[in-house]
């Protein structure tokens, strides 16, 4: 029962509790991740500030007290509301990227898997070669030449990703393709595309899946790393990478800027990899 | 061949890019004339397929070009950051397999036990650290607040043994503290399956002790996928290296990517690209034939071949 719940319902929560705070952002009472305040540079977590009574003469119109629940970074922006902004890159990127690698690897591998020979041959040879690259490269060099936005670092992302999915994909459908619903399929004069798509797809579908987990958690690191070498999303965007590349000059005396970001990082990457993990020992039973 | 296409797409997706050589070589504010006089020069105006075998070959004699932003060769700026790029991942991997084999062995000799667990979930957590937090976490603490460790400063081995170790030891760590559960996790699955098979029974039975039976009959057979994932981790292993020469200002060509990069230096790009991925490949391969001198089946099907 214990056990469940540290490997199953506490990362699940974390990151719907993430996701939901992503999604939401515009919504909490809180300062926009822009708003620079320069009395307050590098606070600390908790920090209050009380503004004056609106009838003294220091007052500022429309002020409020307000509460930097995780302390400003080094030009006085709050961080909880820069978290969370950031939040909606890390995911934009781990939730969209693996999705493209996961329907056309997917696919490529249940057709490699099925048809076996030739095809197989000429897919896992464009495979490999996209494999001979190493990834970072890759990434840096299209980020270069495509420019840096969101858009294309998705794709370029996903575009990574394809090798992977189709690894798995062909492994499950190896599997599968000589078990009797498939034999029986064909007995009754299925077409090899309805096959595909009835019988095998249906099957590779779950492990796919799982696997998409621990692939979105590599998307989130890796998106992490090029916003940290400023390769990401352009600087006005808080991400998180980006967050913890400035903390890091002011590391020595507020620590809180570059650790915050980075245990949010950690426990978002570390939730996904537990609970594709959990869920890969569920599934395994085919 | 891998070589070939690699060396294809490296130039292609560099050349194609929207900044102009030739403008970044003169600057911004250049006439239209001059910009057209140095594309001509610099045989940018040819078309695409003769610049590629232009490329390629005076790559293959050594000549990548000059560095538009400093104007020194490429090759030797490569050549001058690859002995520091090469120490790094090697005194890195070295760690990393320190660390996992140990660990793997007390964990395989009682799978599923206390230990195991708990390195288990060690590792866990240790893989879900990128490679940036990671030495952004060791700085923190070897550094600002136990202040063992100098902070970023390269000393090349030339300057003696034990100063160079110390201003590697961070950057390898925090390549090696993430790598090693890699390594730990495919080597504890596997000794776990040779300790379940029949001649390490017939050498429990022969009266062999624990420890030789694991160092002398489980250890070999069971680093064949070992040897496999050391070749395929050497992509993520050159991209740790990348970020951590970066935050550590290791004279590297991770550095000298990412430097080239940031000032649309377009030959030196190539040419760092160029230069990881053969090395990668190169890694595979040996890889490869590492293989074959580990389990002696194999060199037995290619004879027999």
């Amino acid at each position: 029962m214990i056990s469940r719940l540290l490997t199953f319902w506490m990362p699940l929560t974390w990151l719907l509790f993430v996701t939901i705070c992503a999604i939401t952002a515009g919504w909490l009472p809180l300062p926009a991740p822009d708003i620079m305040d320069y009395d307050h540079q590098n606070a600390s977590p908790g920090t209050m500030v009380i503004m004056p009574k609106e009838t003294t003469a220091e007052a500022v119109p429309g002020a409020r007290n307000q509460v930097y629940w995780l302390g400003t970074d080094s030009m006085g922006r709050d961080m909880l509301s820069r978290i969370i902004i950031g939040a909606r890159v890390s995911l934009t990127v781990g939730g969209t990227a693996p999705l493209i690698g996961l329907v056309i690897g997917g696919l490529l591998g249940l057709v490699a898997g099925y048809f076996r020979g030739f095809t197989e041959s000429i897919i896992i040879g464009c495979m490999d070669v996209i494999l001979a690259f190493p990834g970072l490269v890759l990434l840096l060099a299209m980020g270069f030449y495509f420019g840096t936005n969101l858009w294309t670092l998705i794709l370029s992302l996903g575009f990574l990703s394809i090798p992977a999915f189709c690894r798995v994909s062909r492994a499950v459908t190896l599997q599968l393709a000589n078990r009797e619903f498939v034999l029986a399929a064909k007995m009754i004069g299925c077409t090899n595309c309805s096959i595909m798509v009835r019988e095998i797809l249906p099957n590779i579908a779950i492990p796919l899946c799982v696997y998409g987990l621990i692939i979105m958690a590599l998307m989130i690191v890796v998106e992490g790393v090029l916003s940290f070498l400023g390769l990401s999303v352009p600087p006005p965007t808080p991400s998180w990478g980006g967050m913890i590349a400035a903390g890091r000059e002011v590391l020595g005396e507020a620590p809180h800027v570059c650790l915050i970001p980075a245990a949010v990082l950690f426990l978002t990457v570390l939730s996904l990899n537990i609970l594709g993990d959990t869920l890969r020992g569920w599934a395994r039973p085919l | 061949m891998t070589v070939l296409i690699v060396s294809a797409i490296t130039f292609a997706m560099i050349d194609l890019l929207p900044g102009d050589a030739a403008i970044v070589f003169t600057g911004p504010e250049t006439s239209v004339e001059t910009i057209a006089a140095i594309r001509h020069e610099m045989g940018l105006d040819a078309p695409a397929i003769v610049r590629y075998f232009r490329w390629t070959l005076r790559a293959v004699s050594g000549d990548l070009g000059l560095s538009l932003v400093t104007g020194e060769p490429v090759w030797d700026a490569l050549m001058m950051r690859l002995p520091v790029t090469l120490e790094l991942l090697l005194f890195a991997q070295l760690m990393a397999l320190s660390l996992a084999i140990p660990a793997a062995i007390l964990c395989a000799r009682n799978p599923d036990g206390t230990i195991d667990r708990i390195v288990t979930t060690v590792s866990f957590a240790s893989l879900s650290i990128p490679n940036f937090v990671m030495a952004i976490l060791l700085v923190f603490f070897f550094v600002l607040r136990l202040r063992w460790l100098p902070a970023t400063s390269f000393v090349p081995l030339a300057d003696g043994l034990t100063a160079n170790v110390r201003s590697l030891l961070l950057p390898g760590l925090s390549i090696a503290l993430v790598e090693w559960v890699i390594l730990f996790r495919v080597l504890r699955s596997d000794l776990i399956t040779t300790l379940g098979e029949d001649f390490i029974l017939m050498a429990r039975a022969k009266g062999l002790s624990s420890t030789q039976v694991l160092f002398r009959h489980a250890l070999r057979p069971s680093s064949l996928n070992l040897v496999t994932v050391i070749g395929l981790q050497m992509g993520y292993l050159i991209g740790g290296a990348l970020v951590v020469e970066t935050i550590f200002a290791l004279p590297g060509i991770g550095r000298l990517l990412v430097t080239a990069i940031y000032s649309r230096d377009i030959f030196m790009i190539q040419g760092c690209a160029l230069w990881i991925t053969l090395g990668y490949v190169t890694i595979n391969l040996m890889v490869d034939v590492l293989y074959a001198v580990l389990d002696p089946r194999i060199r037995r099907e290619r004879t027999n071949v």
